[in-house]
C-alpha cells in the first residue's frame, strides 16, 4: 500500500496518542506536542476534498494517523454498505493510515442507518455475520482490520457467549485484531454486574493492536461512555495491569465531548506514556 | 457582434491579468482582489465530530422533559425578521 | 437464538427507536419488561442526539433562527420521518429544507425551508472536490477568434440556491458575529454557493448573472453564454475566475463535432 513518497508510519507503543478533533486542529500544528499518533473517525474525511482532509493530509507528515471507523456497521444482517466501504477504501489509500478500527457492534437495518453503535448478542449467529463482514472489509482494504469492544447499555437473552471469549473469537476466525477498549469493558463490568478482568483475561495478547481509554459519566442509567471527563483511577489501574500482561500497546485517549484544552488532553496521554514506559523498561508483556 | 467580441476580448483579458503576477495557476487559492471585493465570504464551521455518530457524543442525551408547546414555537433570532418579510407579489418557484 | 433471529431483533430495534414502538424488541432484551424498555430508552435518546447533532452541525443558521427546542422537534421529527441512508451522517439532511417546507409548525416562516437548503449547499460545498484550477497561462495562448467557443467548468463546490425571499441576507445576519436583523427585508435570492481556499462563501446573483452561469454550466461556449453584450460581463468574468469559481476550461475546435451532448 505504501508508495515511494511516503510509508506509514508506526506508532511508537511507548508513547500514547490522542483522537484528533476539529477544536484542536489550529492549537495542534502550533503546538506540535510529543504524541505518538493521531486517531480520526475515518466518516469525517470521507469527503472528496475540502478543508478537514486538507488539515488531516497535513498532519500526516508529522505522525502516524490511525482510522477510526465508527459506522461501517460490522455486525448488521443486511451485509456491509459497499459504499461505505469504497469510500474507507479510498481514505485508506489517501491517508496510508498506520492502523485501521471498527467497532464490534451494528447501526444499520433495512436501509436506515441509526447513527449509534448498537450492541449485538453475543451469539453464534452474530459470530458468523460479523466474521464474514470482517472477512470482507480486510479483503476490499487490502489491511488488517482493528475491531473494538463496545460499551452496552442493555444486554440480550440471546446472548450465549462471555463477551470476551467472543471478541477473540472473531479475531481467532478473521485474523484481524483487537482495538481492546478499557473503559469500555469497565463500564460493561459496572453496569452489567460482569467481572472486566475476565474479560481482559479472554482476549489473546498477541490480537491486541492497539488500547483506548477515556471517562465515562456516571448518570442514573449507569455509566455512559461520554468520552467527556479524565479517564476513571479504576481504569487507569486496569490498563496498568492489561499493560503489565501484554507489554507496551500503542495506546489512545478519546475526549469527544466537553472536549478541553488540547495541553489537558496531551497530560492525560502523557500519564499513559508513563504507564508504557514502565512497562517498557521492565520489558514486560510479550518479548 | 462586433461588440459581443469585444466584450469577451476584454472580459478573458481580465481574467488573464489575474494569473499575471500571482504565481500563475495558484491565483486560484489566492486572496480576493483589494477593492473589487463583491462577495460576502463567511467560514463554515469545522465538520461537527459528532456527525459520525459515536455515542460518545450522545451518551448525555437527557430524558426531554419539555413541555410540547415550547418544542413548536421558534424561540430565535427569527424573531429579529418580525413580520417584515416580503415575498415578491408572484412568488416564483 | 435461532438462525435468522438477529435480523428480527435488529427489524424490531429500528422500530421501537426510529418508529417508537417498543414492544417488539423488548422481548430480546433482558430482564423484559419496564426495565427493558428503560434501557431501550437510553438508545432511543441517544439516536436522536446523533442525528440531530448531525442536522445541528450542518445548519447552525436554521438553528439560531428557531431555537433549540424548536430545532430538536422539527430535526428528530425529520430523522424518523427519513432516516440516513449513509452511515456517514455528515451526508444527511439533504432533505430537511423540503421538510421544513411541509413542517406546519413552520407555516409562518416560509423563508425557513429555503434558508435550510441554502445551508445544505455550504455544507456539501465544504466537501466538494477540489477541482482543477483555472490554468490562466493556458487561457492566455487561447487564439483572440477561439475565445468565444471556450467552455469554463466550475469548481466542484459550485451551486445555485434560488428562493422567493430574501435568504441571503438572513443567513449573513445570522453568522456568528452578526445579532440576526437582516439588512434588507425584500428579495428574491438567487444565491452562487461555493469554496474558496477552504472557506465556504455565498454571495447573490442579478438574473442576468444567473443566466450566464446556468448557460455555461449547461455546456455553452462563452459567447452563446455571454447574450447580448449589455452588461458588465468582464467584471463579472472576473469576480468568478479570482473568487476560485472557474475550473478548467475546454477549446472546442471550429468544424468539429457538437461538443456537448445534450
Amino acid at each position: 500500500m505504501a508508495s515511494a513518497r511516503f510509508s506509514p508510519r508506526a506508532p511508537d507503543p511507548r508513547q500514547a496518542g490522542i483522537g484528533l478533533r476539529t477544536p484542536h486542529f489550529a492549537a495542534l500544528a502550533g503546538s506540535r506536542p510529543a504524541v505518538s499518533f493521531l486517531e480520526v473517525h475515518s466518516e469525517n474525511y470521507f469527503a472528496d476534498g475540502g478543508p478537514a482532509l486538507a488539515w488531516l493530509e497535513r498532519f500526516r507528515e508529522d505522525y502516524a494517523v490511525s482510522l477510526h471507523g465508527v459506522a461501517l456497521s460490522l455486525g448488521s444482517v443486511d451485509g456491509l454498505d459497499r459504499g461505505h466501504l469504497d469510500r474507507l477504501a479510498r481514505l485508506v489509500s489517501r491517508i496510508e493510515p498506520a492502523l485501521i478500527s471498527e467497532h464490534l457492534c451494528w447501526s444499520r437495518i433495512g436501509g436506515r442507518n441509526l447513527g449509534e453503535l448498537l450492541p449485538l448478542p453475543y451469539s453464534e449467529e452474530s459470530l458468523s455475520v460479523v466474521c464474514a463482514r470482517v472477512d470482507e472489509a480486510q479483503e476490499r482494504l487490502g489491511r488488517r482490520l482493528l475491531v473494538e469492544n463496545v460499551s452496552a447499555y442493555l444486554r440480550y437473552r440471546e446472548t450465549t457467549i462471555p463477551e470476551g471469549e467472543f471478541v477473540a473469537e472473531v479475531a481467532r476466525r478473521t485474523g484481524c485484531g483487537v482495538l481492546l477498549d478499557v473503559n469500555n469493558a469497565y463500564v460493561n463490568a459496572q453496569n452489567h454486574g460482569t467481572d472486566a478482568r475476565a474479560f481482559l483475561a479472554a482476549i489473546d495478547p498477541a490480537s491486541v493492536g492497539e488500547i483506548h481509554l477515556a471517562g465515562p459519566e456516571r448518570t442514573e442509567d449507569g455509566l455512559i461512555d461520554s468520552h467527556g471527563t479524565r479517564v476513571l483511577p479504576e481504569v487507569w489501574a486496569l490498563y496498568e495491569e492489561t499493560i503489565a500482561r501484554l507489554g507496551p500497546v500503542p495506546t489512545l485517549i478519546e475526549w469527544d465531548t466537553n472536549i478541553p484544552a488540547l495541553e489537558v488532553l496531551v497530560a492525560e496521554a502523557d500519564t499513559a506514556t508513563a504507564v508504557l514506559r514502565r512497562a517498557s523498561d521492565r520489558g514486560e508483556g510479550a518479548p | 457582434m462586433n461588440s459581443k467580441r469585444n466584450l469577451i476580448r476584454s472580459a478573458l483579458a481580465g481574467v488573464i491579468a489575474l494569473g499575471v503576477g500571482s504565481a500563475g495557476a495558484q491565483a486560484h487559492d489566492g486572496p480576493a482582489p483589494a477593492g473589487k471585493e463583491k462577495c460576502y465570504g463567511i467560514a463554515k464551521k469545522g465538520q461537527n465530530d459528532c456527525g459520525t455518530a459515536t455515542h460518545a457524543c450522545a451518551g448525555l442525551a437527557k430524558k426531554d422533559n419539555q413541555p410540547d408547546e415550547w418544542k413548536l414555537v421558534a424561540k430565535g433570532t427569527c424573531e429579529k425578521l418580525g413580520g417584515n418579510l416580503k415575498a415578491p407579489a408572484a412568488p416564483k418557484k | 437464538m435461532s438462525a435468522g433471529g438477529l435480523r428480527a431483533l435488529q427489524e424490531a430495534f429500528a422500530r421501537a427507536v426510529l418508529d417508537g414502538d417498543p414492544d417488539p424488541v423488548a422481548a430480546f432484551i433482558e430482564p423484559g419488561g419496564e426495565e427493558a424498555k428503560r434501557r431501550l430508552a437510553i438508545y432511543g435518546r441517544a439516536v436522536t442526539a446523533n442525528l440531530v447533532g448531525a442536522l445541528r452541525g450542518a445548519h447552525p443558521v436554521v438553528l439560531r433562527l428557531v431555537g433549540d427546542a424548536y430545532f430538536h422537534e422539527a430535526a428528530s421529527r425529520y430523522a424518523r420521518a427519513d432516516p440516513p441512508r449513509s452511515g456517514d451522517l455528515n451526508r444527511f439532511g439533504s432533505g430537511f429544507g423540503a421538510f421544513l417546507e411541509g413542517y406546519e409548525p413552520a407555516a409562518a416562516m416560509p423563508w425557513l425551508a429555503d434558508v435550510a437548503r441554502l445551508e445544505w449547499a455550504c455544507h456539501e460545498a465544504s466537501m466538494a472536490g477540489d477541482g482543477e484550477p483555472l490554468d490562466f497561462e493556458a487561457l492566455a495562448h487561447v487564439p483572440l477568434e477561439a475565445q468565444g467557443e471556450l467552455r469554463f467548468s466550475f469548481h466542484p463546490s459550485v451551486s445555485v440556491v434560488k428562493s422567493a425571499w430574501p435568504i441571503l441576507a438572513i443567513w449573513e445576519a445570522n453568522q456568528p458575529d452578526r445579532e440576526g436583523t437582516p439588512d434588507r427585508d425584500v428579495g428574491e435570492d438567487t444565491v452562487l454557493v461555493w469554496r474558496e481556499s477552504g472557506t465556504v462563501r455565498a454571495v447573490a446573483l442579478s438574473a442576468r448573472e444567473v443566466a450566464f452561469i446556468e448557460a455555461l454550466a449547461s455546456g455553452l461556449g462563452l459567447d452563446e453564454a455571454a447574450g447580448e453584450p449589455d452588461w458588465d460581463l468582464p467584471a463579472f468574468l472576473e469576480q468568478l475566475a479570482s473568487h476560485g469559481v472557474l475550473g478548467a476550461f475546454r477549446r472546442e475546435i471550429p468544424g468539429g463535432p457538437p461538443p456537448i451532448s445534450p
